[in-house]
């Protein structure tokens, strides 16, 4: 039974989705199937955790293909290390917070419709469980293609301005998907396997001849794209923002950090040790683009009003961060990231939380209509404060470790501008909370009534915002643990 | 000439490409650029299809049924390798789930502002804010 864990992982949530669709539009019998789902995913990921973590890294052929010894994978491996286990739980634990964060959203924004979005729902978190931890390059491309088309029904959920933001990710995420496949097929006919490992093991012994090096560049487009690395970042700000809140609160952490994950399978794995000695040229480009992405969507972020459009601008800069920090030819860049991944999830998770919480506290996410949140929601306001400390990176929250770290990679490989781009950054976030914050707190508003709903979401988002200081006081344990391991392999 | 005409259908397959690329980013209609998508697609189907073709090989089916006496002897260079065409299988259903998806998209917005031009829905955007 315990040898079946990792297909059950992305299995439960595929067949919940499955289900999920046939079931009656009740939104409280779906609310107790969805979080018993989600409880059972998260289980089955922790048990998955606390197994890898005992018995050290799992291999699992799917259907019970094992390869001959000694000659390539046929069949479809999944593999669990340290750090695909727990992005496998952070995956679970995400959706379980973004699932009740979003429930009071449902009879304004779903509707009758909700079987079909929890079945798109579900579907998206099976993706994301195959994503993390399939190790077969076409299996993880026909994930990533499960997860977006999920993803486009979820976002297309929001009506309105939504359809038109929906039918542009379409055409961007379809040909970043294609351009990872043809790097695909690039490494296909040179190696003649699809498994990850395999390749590895092929590509460290092989000079990088062109062709492998149009296989990095088409599969790390693919990825930038899927990323929304300025300049291909143009789907995401509009989609993310009309997309609907218990939809939003799924994709905008996961979405981008899974590509950042699969970009770290290629650069670490396939073209393991390989970024400093040769391709110096690429690490410099990528580093310069990641610099200048952070700077832009930071900027981008400053010029919005709107407080869920401003977040999901600071998505594009966390991008850049994460796209640094794998590039750097310093290891503890790749570090630096990692964590950043894990960090910005649980981040992104609070801050879309924080704008349920505050449309329903005022009513409203414009900036104009922010006055008297600190009244009308405290826990709400406490949330929001916290969240920035994350963002501007104030310690101890696990964003003060993860730039501390980018930083330290920065520094070690001689790259200044990723250096001046990060602080930059900083202060960018800092007048971005410090805008929204004066406007809640000092802008002065008549009614000043307690909101009980608003209270509630607040509650939510300032306990997913003290996971991020939880993560910030364990940031070196899980560095050491989950991913030093996995890069200094 | 020689470098055009011994990777043929490899120039075959980058013109698709390229024509796919320019439908989908650069047309204003929405379904032209669902068209460019979907050639763009083709074209990396038609790339995975060729590589799995070999000079003299056949189809990757063997001569005795299952059952009928002893498997005969077999020579990989005989038959074309058919792992690609099964991953296009999938990338094909992928595609279709695509297409379907944008094209119920692009409906829904001809029924919210009556025209599938990109232009004049951002224009629609615009004035109705």
């Amino acid at each position: 039974m315990s040898d079946q864990l990792i297909i059950l992982v992305v299995i439960w949530p595929l067949l919940a989705g499955v289900f999920s669709a046939l079931m009656p539009a009740d939104h409280k019998k779906l609310a107790l199937w969805g979080l018993l789902n989600l409880a059972v995913t998260n289980l089955l990921s922790l048990g998955l955790v606390r197994k890898v973590l005992l018995e050290g890294t799992i291999h699992y052929q799917v259907s019970g293909w094992v390869p001959p010894a000694g000659s390539p994978h046929l069949g479809i491996e999944l593999k669990a290390s340290v750090l695909s286990a727990l992005l496998s739980w952070l995956i679970g634990a995400v959706a379980l917070l973004g699932f009740i964060g979003g429930r009071s959203t449902w009879k304004t924004q779903i509707g009758e419709r909700l079987p079909h979005f929890m079945a798109l729902l579900f579907l998206l978190v099976a993706a994301f469980q195959g994503l993390s931890l399939s190790n077969d390059a076409f299996n993880l491309y026909v994930m990533l293609e499960i997860s977006s088309l999920a993803t486009y029904g979820l976002i297309a959920f929001g009506g309105g301005r939504a359809y038109l933001a929906t039918f542009h990710y379409i055409v961007m995420g379809t040909i970043g998907a294609s351009f990872y496949l043809i790097g695909v097929g690039y490494l296909y006919i040179k190696t003649g396997t699809l498994n990850i490992g395999d390749l590895a093991q092929i590509l460290s012994q092989v000079e990088l001849t062109p062709a492998y090096l149009l296989a990095l560049g088409f599969l790390t487009t693919g990825l930038l794209l899927k990323m929304a690395v300025f300049p291909l970042h143009l789907w995401l700000p509009n989609a993310y923002t009309y997309a609907p809140a218990s939809a939003s609160l799924l994709v905008a952490p996961l979405s981008t950090k899974l590509a950042v994950f699969l970009l770290f399978r290629v650069v670490n794995d396939l073209f393991a040790g390989r970024i400093a000695g040769e391709l110096p040229q690429w690490s410099f480009f990528l580093v310069v683009v990641a610099s200048v992405g952070i700077l832009f969507g930071t900027s981008l972020a400053l010029a919005q009003r709107d407080l869920k459009k401003i977040f999901s601008c600071l998505i594009v800069a966390e991008a850049g961060y994460m796209l640094g920090g794998l590039w750097l030819t310093d290891q503890r860049g790749t570090v630096g990231a990692l964590f950043h991944l894990v960090n910005d999830a649980v981040a992104t998770l609070a801050l879309f939380l924080v704008v349920v919480a505050v449309v329903k506290s005022v009513g409203g996410r414009n900036l104009n209509e922010l006055p008297g949140l600190f009244q009308k929601s405290p826990l709400t306001a406490a949330a929001l404060i916290l969240v920035a400390f994350n963002l501007i990176g104030v310690p101890p929250t696990s964003g003060f470790f993860s730039k501390a770290t980018l930083l330290t990679g920065a520094v070690a490989s001689g790259r200044y501008e990723f250096v001046a781009a990060l602080l930059l950054a900083s202060l960018g976030n800092l007048v971005i909370f410090f805008r929204v914050i004066e406007i809640a707190y000092f802008d002065k508003v008549e009614d000043t009534k307690v909101s009980k709903d608003g209270q509630l979401a607040g509650a939510l988002a300032l306990m997913t915002a003290l996971l991020l200081v939880a993560l910030g006081l364990f940031s070196q344990s899980i560095m050491d643990i989950f991913i030093r391991p996995e890069v200094f392999s | 000439m020689n470098f055009i005409e011994s990777s043929f259908i490899y120039w075959f397959f980058v013109i698709l490409l390229m024509i796919g690329l320019y439908g989908a980013i650069a047309k204003v209609n929405l379904v032209k650029k669902l068209i460019g998508l979907t050639i763009f697609q083709t074209a990396i189907i038609l790339f995975y299809v060729s590589i799995g073709q070999k000079k003299g090989a056949g189809i990757p089916i063997l001569d005795v049924g299952h059952g009928h006496g002893p498997p005969p002897e077999i020579t990989a260079a005989q038959y074309i390798n058919p792992l690609p065409h099964v991953l296009m299988l999938t990338a094909i259903v992928v595609g279709v789930a695509t297409v379907g998806v944008a094209l119920a998209v692009i409906q829904r917005l001809y029924a919210e502002y009556g025209t599938v031009e990109e232009d004049e829905i951002l224009e629609m955007i615009v004035t109705r804010e």
